[in-house]
């Protein structure tokens, strides 16, 4: 017990230290068991022929297959003899790399989607991996608070988001 | 099977405050996934009315307008009152359906018990008693007089009328002799008095072949009666004296018309000649109930109430019953079957009728391509299959009819599971392997071999070898030639030496050997009861070692035995611990070595590894800390200054519990209360910048010192979130209501969906904030909630400053103004940030959306869009619902807490709970929830989520938590205590949202999973615990989640539904929150390494802490009186003895 004592004496030396560093989270909902990414050149040319790798990763149910699904989009055609489709077979390694090769006619507007899928009787899992050919992926709401200089029951507000006018 | 979705919103069941007695506006929930308090479905079917009872028999047998047809001239009281029973009597007419009026071709008899009367209504029936003149009735066709009996005592009634007086003047018009027919199935009476009804009343006469003519009152009684019975023999003669003869008063024919008589009967009143005849009007006599008739008895003239036949159709007021008829005078009917057909309706009849409660069972939708039927919205559907047989060489197809097809394919390429062969081929529908894999390295000192499922293997091998031209051994799986130039003795580098001293030398560091005093002890030296031995430049030396270094042991840096804390031995074994001659005892040190506690005897040898040091090892003492608090208890402890307190809490990645320490401010003082140890503030000391109303125009503010200090203040007034003084502002009403948009899975739950749902933002806190005129900042001047419809009433400025503001925030309060459940927009980096990071205060705040005075007259709805953060929203309403509803089941609130989210950054842990504290602002909570917002998840919209933290919320909040945390994966079994917290974790998140299906989206993926149903790989079910184990074994948190549904009332509203507040019973009881707890399970600590698969637990300890898990919450239940039955269903394969259940 002297040990602890002698902690609490350093932690209530200051106002800084009032928050305990907290440690890592204990209780997390379950991990998804697929990983799925879809890279490829950050830059494309029209004319040339590109590689793009989808890795699938199962972290769990081996015991299921993992099939995946190529979409191309206008200005893209796969080179002859490459595969749109495929399986992990249920029970293989667990990981699967596959290179997509691609020829680019003209820049396609649209994403390169390939969509994985494994499911069970009561389960199921799908993820759509997306390659841009370049282009930089749009980005989300980001809601802007404002600040506000005033106080509620003696403590900062800090920002409000003004919402638009109907 | 569409799984269920939130189609409205989460609201809760009452808005009521924490503190003691304080509510606010109770609102009752409409939950967009409970059912609301009126059906939905379900026709209001028209509740008739039945006629009031009587009340006295005097004039109750007059009381109700019961159409009676009697014969004869009376007064307007019976003539006599003979009271015979058995006797004759005049009958009633009843028509059961009205709608048939007097023509209803079915001939009804009223039956009474032994004065029974025939009432007939078939037209046909009254062709012969039409032609009955001698009863003097007068037949004449009159206009039907609808007359509505119940209204006209209804109206009696409120007039202050005795029932029975009112119903003779007002069922009976004056010509309707010929009787009235009632329609005793509905409550709109009418009395008919038209020549159809006449006909049906004369029917008596003709109705004497009845089946009950026995019992019938004939036609020859009626005849007597009216005609005055020649013989003298009736009862009538009796009874009365008919006008006949000389004296007949209408014997002058038509000029006596109007003339008073007597027509002979007791059963008429207001005797008159007419056309040489005498009649009277018939006496009414009343009812009491559909299944009786009230009729008058001819010998006497009274009224009577007798049964009505049995088999009678009549109305016994229950909506619930159908096909009512008349059984011995009681109306009574069939309980109603309500059955639509549907097999995704809960049928039943309520007060209103038939009722249709959506179900959300499991059902069959016939498609033999869907799986996981379930019922949603009144229909069955379900998810497309995966038609997938694991083989490459199929086609996988569906067939609506059969089910999945699967056609062979020849020549395709395949794996055939083995890594040792290549270039498999498809043939016959099965996978052929092809040529053997080459796994031959090149490595003279591996043997290569292949395994069929893990490929090439090349393990070490021994022999010798070459590198380039030099012979060498083969150490470790690699060629290493010996290193002895120059060098006659000592170590080789490949793990043998170069050569040995001659007797009477030792060999010194650089090979060569010197004559020594050494006696054989080397350089490297030994170890002889805490005293180092040693050999240098031929000379023994020794050195007894103490203080810092007080074990002789190996100093594996300089590669010989030196003082050390730890007593260890060479590894390499080529330097014995002990010195030559020195005498062994066992275990004379044990100590920490290395993070384990280790024996050693006083040679050094090694004993047994004793156990690992989970929480550490004490360098002080050398041995392991017992416990991962260090004495530190869960419920905290005050430093001895009351400056502080610390308390033990899981923490890390599930390797340890951990003290966590937390300062009070200095107005505040550590106490304990209720057992929990926590901040509070010292005696007179007030919470900073707090202000309560002290008067009504004076307040006492709280300065941040945490003094008060009273001021004036006009108006004064305390509310939701503060004080203000009201009178001082010329303030109006503004009335608003806030909503927000979400999003919920897609219905093939692939993704969310790309429809967007809205729903009020219920039971919010809502603040109006004003800048007066010599104002630099704006001060808070009223403040409320949202009711359960995103609606506000809140005071604003008459005349608003530019700057004012209405906003609506992302938290709870509790009835002391203080804020104990919130969002907050963590102001933390995009990208992904550590959980152990505490999140900036001071920066950070709650999230808020706010109406600027310009725009308060523009719209009364405010919608907070996906662009404007309605995550956040989202996630608070599912926040907020558990904590109302929680607090309400329980009894009391649970910890304060707050959600962080951040609209583009993620968490290390993706989103997870934590029992430790944090702070918003000046805000204080006591525990946390992360919950990331990438663009590519959107997890924000994961109800699922939300729900299970706020499981892992609830079971620290009122029960106690097993703290094993960290990482887990699905279909993978994990330790007792890890299955139980996150299993209760998932089933709380399916009882909260009513719905077994559980759904996420992590880095891209979407995935689901049903705990109804129990499975999810490939058709077979989940990791099942094995029978024959013991109620410690690993177990498959979804298991855990499936036993505690298995017990979850899901037919009624979740929350509040009786079985369920027994599942929560089970969680806050002692039972669960005693330690030990009594299946006598441990809490173990372990990494997982996720490398492999199945992932593999590492450096496993049981340790001394005692934790509850699930056979515990089971016993729990039992001992709570859940049957036996009930637990055995809900267990499956999990051998927990339900038999045996451990009960104080």
């Amino acid at each position: 017990m002297s040990k602890v004592l002698v902690i609490l004496a350093v932690v209530v030396t200051g106002w800084a230290s009032w928050l305990a560093t907290a440690p890592e989270a204990a209780a997390t909902p379950a991990k998804s068991p697929l990983k799925v990414a879809l890279t490829g050149p950050e830059k494309v040319a029209v004319g040339e022929t590109i590689a793009v790798v989808l890795t699938i990763e199962r972290m769990a149910f081996q015991n299921l297959e993992v099939q995946w699904q190529v979409a191309l989009p206008a200005g893209a055609r796969a080179v002859p003899g490459e595969p749109q489709a495929g399986v992990l077979p249920a029970g293989a390694r667990p990981n699967l790399v596959q290179t997509l090769h691609l020829m680019v006619d003209e820049l396609p507007k649209d994403d390169l989607v390939v969509t994985v899928r494994m499911a069970g009787n009561g389960m199921g899992l799908q993820s759509k991996a997306t390659y841009r050919f370049g282009r930089t992926a749009p980005v989300g709401p980001r809601p802007s608070p404002v600040p506000v200089p005033g106080k509620v029951n003696g403590k900062k507000i800090g920002a409000t988001i003004p919402l638009p006018a109907r | 099977m569409q799984r269920a979705q939130f189609e409205g919103p989460h609201l809760q069941a009452a808005a009521q405050d924490e503190s003691a007695g304080a509510v606010h506006t109770v609102a009752p929930r409409a939950l967009g996934l409970l059912p609301a308090a009126t059906p939905a479905y379900g026709s209001r079917r028209r509740v008739r009315q039945r006629p009031q009872p009587q009340t006295s028999l005097r004039f109750g047998v007059l009381a109700l307008g019961v159409a009676i047809l009697l014969f004869g001239g009376c007064s307007d009281q019976p003539k006599a009152t003979n009271t015979s029973t058995g006797a004759a009597v005049d009958s009633s007419v009843v028509d059961s359906d009205d709608a048939a009026g007097a023509e209803d071709a079915s001939a009804i008899e009223v039956d009474a018990a032994s004065t029974d009367i025939a009432v007939a209504t078939d037209a046909e029936d009254s062709a012969p008693a039409d032609s009955d003149s001698s009863t003097g009735t007068d037949a004449t066709p009159q206009e039907d007089t609808p007359i509505d009996s119940q209204d006209d005592q209804a109206i009696a009634e409120e007039a202050g009328q005795d029932t029975a007086d009112a119903v003779p003047d007002t069922a009976v018009e004056p010509d309707t002799a010929a009787g009235e027919v009632l329609d005793d199935a509905d409550s709109q009476a009418d009395v008919d008095a038209g020549p159809a009804d006449a006909a049906a009343e004369d029917a008596d006469a003709g109705d004497a072949g009845s089946a009950d003519a026995a019992d019938t009152v004939d036609a020859a009684d009626t005849a007597d009666a009216a005609a005055g019975d020649a013989d003298g023999a009736g009862p009538g003669d009796d009874a009365t004296s008919k006008d006949s003869g000389p004296d007949d008063p209408c014997s002058c024919g038509a000029a006596c018309n109007g003339k008073a008589c007597n027509d002979g009967s007791l059963c008429t009143t207001d005797d008159k000649c007419s056309a040489g005849s005498c009649a009277g009007t018939p006496v009414v006599c009343a009812n009491s109930g559909p299944c009786t008739v009230g009729q008058c008895e001819i010998a006497t003239g009274s009224c009577q109430i007798v049964s009505a036949k049995d088999g009678l159709a009549c109305d016994d007021g229950k909506v619930c019953t159908t096909g009512d008829a008349c059984s011995a005078g009681t109306c009574a009917g069939k309980a109603q079957g309500c059955d639509d057909g549907i097999d995704c309706t809960f049928d039943t009849c309520n007060g209103s009728g038939c009722v249709h409660l959506l179900s959300t069972k499991p059902c069959d939708d016939g498609d033999a391509c869907t799986t996981g039927d379930l019922c949603a919205k009144g229909a069955c559907s379900g998810l497309p299959i995966l038609c997938v047989d694991g083989s490459p060489c199929t086609a996988d197809g569906c067939d609506p009819a059969k089910g999945c097809v699967f056609v062979a394919m020849v020549g395709v390429a395949c794996s055939d599971g083995s890594k040792c062969t290549t270039d498999d081929l498809c043939s016959g529908g099965k996978c052929v392997g092809g040529p053997p894999l080459n796994c031959d390295d090149g490595n003279p000192c591996t043997a290569d071999t292949c395994s069929p499922t893990a490929g090439c293997n090349h393990e070490a091998a021994a022999g010798a070898c070459k590198v380039d031209a030099s012979v060498g051994t083969c150490v470790a799986g690699a060629c290493c030639v010996p290193q002895c130039s120059g060098k006659a003795c000592g170590p080789d580098g490949c793990g043998g030496v170069c050569g040995a001293c001659a007797a009477g030398q030792t060999c010194q560091p650089d090979g060569t050997c010197l004559v020594d005093g050494c006696a054989g002890i080397s350089y490297q030296g030994c170890c002889d009861a805490g005293v180092i031995k040693w050999c240098e430049g031929g000379l023994a030396k020794s050195l007894t070692c103490a203080n810092a270094a007080p074990a002789c042991g190996w100093d594996a840096a300089n590669q010989f035995y030196n003082c050390v804390k730890v007593a260890s031995v060479d590894p390499s074994g080529l330097n014995a611990y002990g010195c030559p001659g020195a005498t062994c005892k066992a275990a004379a040190f044990t100590g920490c070595c290395a993070g384990h506690v280790c024996e050693y005897d006083s040679c050094g040898k090694k004993g047994a590894q004793v156990q690992f040091c989970a929480f550490g090892c004490d360098a002080a003492t050398q041995k392991c800390y017992a416990d991962p608090c260090q004495g530190v208890p869960a419920s905290g402890v005050c430093a001895v200054d009351g400056a502080s307190y610390s308390y033990c809490a899981a923490g890390s990645d599930g390797s340890s519990a951990q003290i966590h320490t937390e300062a009070c401010k200095p107005y505040e003082t550590c106490k304990e209360v209720g057992g929990i140890t926590s901040c509070a503030l010292k005696a007179g000391a007030c919470e900073p910048g707090t202000a309560q109303c002290t008067g009504a125009d004076e307040y006492s503010v709280c300065d941040d010192k945490g003094v008060p200090t009273k001021y004036a203040c006009p108006g004064c007034k305390t509310h939701y979130l503060g004080t203000s003084c009201q009178k001082a502002i010329e303030t109006t009403v503004y009335t608003a209501t806030f909503v927000y948009d979400y999003k919920v899975p897609a219905g093939d739950l692939s993704d969310w969906s790309a429809s967007v749902a809205s729903a009020p933002l219920a039971f919010a806190a809502v603040y109006s904030m004003h800048k007066d005129a010599s104002g630099t900042t704006l001060s808070l001047l009223d403040s409320t909630y949202t009711d359960e419809q995103g609606k506000f009433s809140i005071l604003v400025a008459k005349n608003p400053a530019k700057e004012d503001f209405v906003a609506v925030m992302a938290a709870r309060a509790n009835g002391s103004q203080q804020i104990v459940l919130g969002v907050g927009n963590a102001d933390v980096p995009a990208g992904e940030n550590q959980v152990s990071n505490p999140v900036p205060a001071d920066t950070s705040h709650l999230w808020s959306w706010s109406v600027p005075s310009s725009n308060w007259g523009t719209s009364d709805s405010w919608s907070i869009g996906i662009a404007n953060g309605s995550g956040a929203a989202r996630i608070f309403s599912i926040m907020n619902e558990v904590y109302g509803k929680s607090q309400q089941i329980t009894g009391k609130a649970g910890k304060s807490v707050v959600a962080w989210l951040h609209y583009g950054s993620t968490w290390t842990c993706g989103a997870c709970f934590g029992p430790w504290n944090a702070q918003v602002n000046n805000t204080v909570f006591d525990s946390q929830l992360w919950f990331g917002a990438s663009d590519a998840d959107e997890a924000y919209w994961s109800d699922a989520v939300t729900a299970h933290e706020m499981g892992h919320w609830a079971m620290a909040s009122y029960g106690t938590s097993p703290n094993e945390g960290g990482t887990h994966m699905l279909g993978v079994p994990t330790f007792s205590g890890q299955a139980w917290s996150e299993g209760f974790a998932t089933w709380h998140s399916s009882l909260v949202r009513n719905s077994p299906v559980y759904f996420d989206k992590q880095d891209g993926t979407f995935f689901w999973f049903n705990i109804d149903k129990a499975v999810y790989s490939g058709g077979g079910p989940l990791i099942e615990p094995d029978p024959q184990g013991d109620l410690l074994q690993k177990m498959d948190e979804n298991r855990v989640a499936a036993i505690v549904w298995a017990l979850t009332d899901t037919t009624t509203v979740p929350y509040g539904a009786a079985v369920n507040n027994v599942l929560f019973q089970a969680l806050t009881g002692p039972h669960m929150n005693t330690a030990p707890f009594p299946r006598g399970y441990k809490r173990h600590v372990w990494t997982l390494d996720t490398s492999n698969y199945p992932p593999v637990f590492k450096d496993v300890v049981e340790t001394s802490e005692s934790a509850p898990m699930v056979a515990d919450f089971l016993d729990a239940l039992a001992c709570l009186g859940v049957k036996s039955t009930k637990l055995q269903a809900a267990v499956q394969t999990y051998p927990f003895p339900v038999a045996a259940p451990l009960c104080p």
